[in-house]
């Protein structure tokens, strides 16, 4: 996976760093981080990115909102999407499944899961 | 024909009827006027005070379970973090051995990613300060909720006391009342107080250096 690019989504600095530092040792070096959906869209700009990871509880604009952003735009629409969020309910799930998401993971999760659900994801895109 | 009553807005309408009724004397006039804007006033207060308990104590249990969820959550982290720390410190000083005597490369080695694979582990146990911050959040928007919706009833109150004589007599006696209350049940309410008193006190005004100071 270190040929990917990332841009993951995360309004608490903690979890950026915790992210940031998982990324790492998965071996994924091109990494963006962005606060929320607003600075998210501005830093994809035009770039290309292999994965967008987002949290869902974000201020200014929400996990939701811009995974609906990214998939109504003709670029993004097919791009993997994971998110990575506390709320854990069914109906969560069955709503970002719903958005378009290709993955899901709920608050706390360990690097191993990260990964994996990351392998997965680009194996199957 | 009385019409049937089904909601607040009925019971309005059935006390303007009444009051159109009696429009004719002169005398009773202006007493049931200002005694039906008292009833125009009071009714959606007591509608809407019923509402707000009833709500307020829906919601407050939620507030309490976050809070509750908040202190499990820090104190597993906490213990855990802190039980990978002391295995980090008691590998490290076996490591500190080997090292001295300079002997078995392999478990050193074993030791230096054993450390290392704990370190990570604490990075991601960390992420209870982000779980407990969105548990807090949604807690203070519960507080805030209930907050807003008592300082509209009293609010509602106010615009009673000053749109009728009757309005104004009647909050002056529940005031008094409430009084009576206090004194009534004086050692509840310190008891309540006692009971939501902040036992932090966190005073930032107040330093170590201060608390110093008292000592000498």
């Amino acid at each position: 996976m270190d040929d990917k690019k990332v841009i993951f989504v995360e309004d608490s600095p903690t979890m950026r760093r915790i992210i940031m530092n998982s990324l790492n040792k998965i071996g994924i070096s091109q990494v963006v981080e962005a606060e929320n959906g607003v600075d998210a869209l501005e830093k994809i700009g035009d770039q290309d990115f292999d994965m967008v990871i987002t949290d869902w509880n974000m201020p200014e604009m929400n996990g939701e909102e811009l995974v609906k952003e990214l998939r109504g735009s003709s670029k993004y629409k097919d791009t993997p999407i994971l998110m990575i969020t506390t709320r854990g309910m069914q109906d969560d799930v069955m709503t970002a499944i719903k958005m378009g998401v290709n993955g899901y993971i709920v608050k706390p999760f360990t690097p191993e899961v990260l990964k994996k659900k990351m392998s997965e994801i680009f194996s199957a895109s | 024909m009385i019409k049937e009553i089904k909601s607040i807005d009925d019971v309005l309408a059935h006390i303007e009827e009444i009051h159109k009724s009696m429009e004719f004397n002169e005398e009773l006039f202006p007493i049931v006027t200002d005694l039906f804007l008292f009833l125009k006033d009071m009714i959606p207060i007591l509608s809407e005070a019923n509402i707000s308990v009833k709500e307020s104590t829906s919601h407050l249990p939620t507030a309490t379970d976050n809070l509750n969820s908040v202190t499990q959550t820090t104190e597993l982290a906490t213990n855990e973090v802190l039980d990978k720390i002391e295995h980090m410190s008691s590998q490290l000083n076996a490591l500190k051995s080997l090292i001295r005597e300079n002997k078995e490369s392999d478990k050193q080695l074993s030791i230096v990613e054993d450390v290392e694979n704990k370190a990570n582990e604490i990075i991601f146990a960390f992420q209870f300060q982000d779980i407990t911050t969105q548990q807090l959040e949604h807690t203070n928007r519960i507080l805030t909720a209930v907050y807003d919706k008592f300082l509209s009833l009293f609010e509602s109150f106010e615009v009673m006391r000053s749109r009728s004589s009757i309005g104004a007599e009647v909050a002056m006696a529940i005031e008094n009342e409430f009084k009576k209350e206090l004194e009534r049940h004086k050692e509840e309410m310190e008891s309540f107080q006692k009971r939501t008193e902040d036992i932090i006190h966190q005073n930032h005004e107040f330093s170590q250096e201060d608390i110093d100071n008292f000592f000498k």
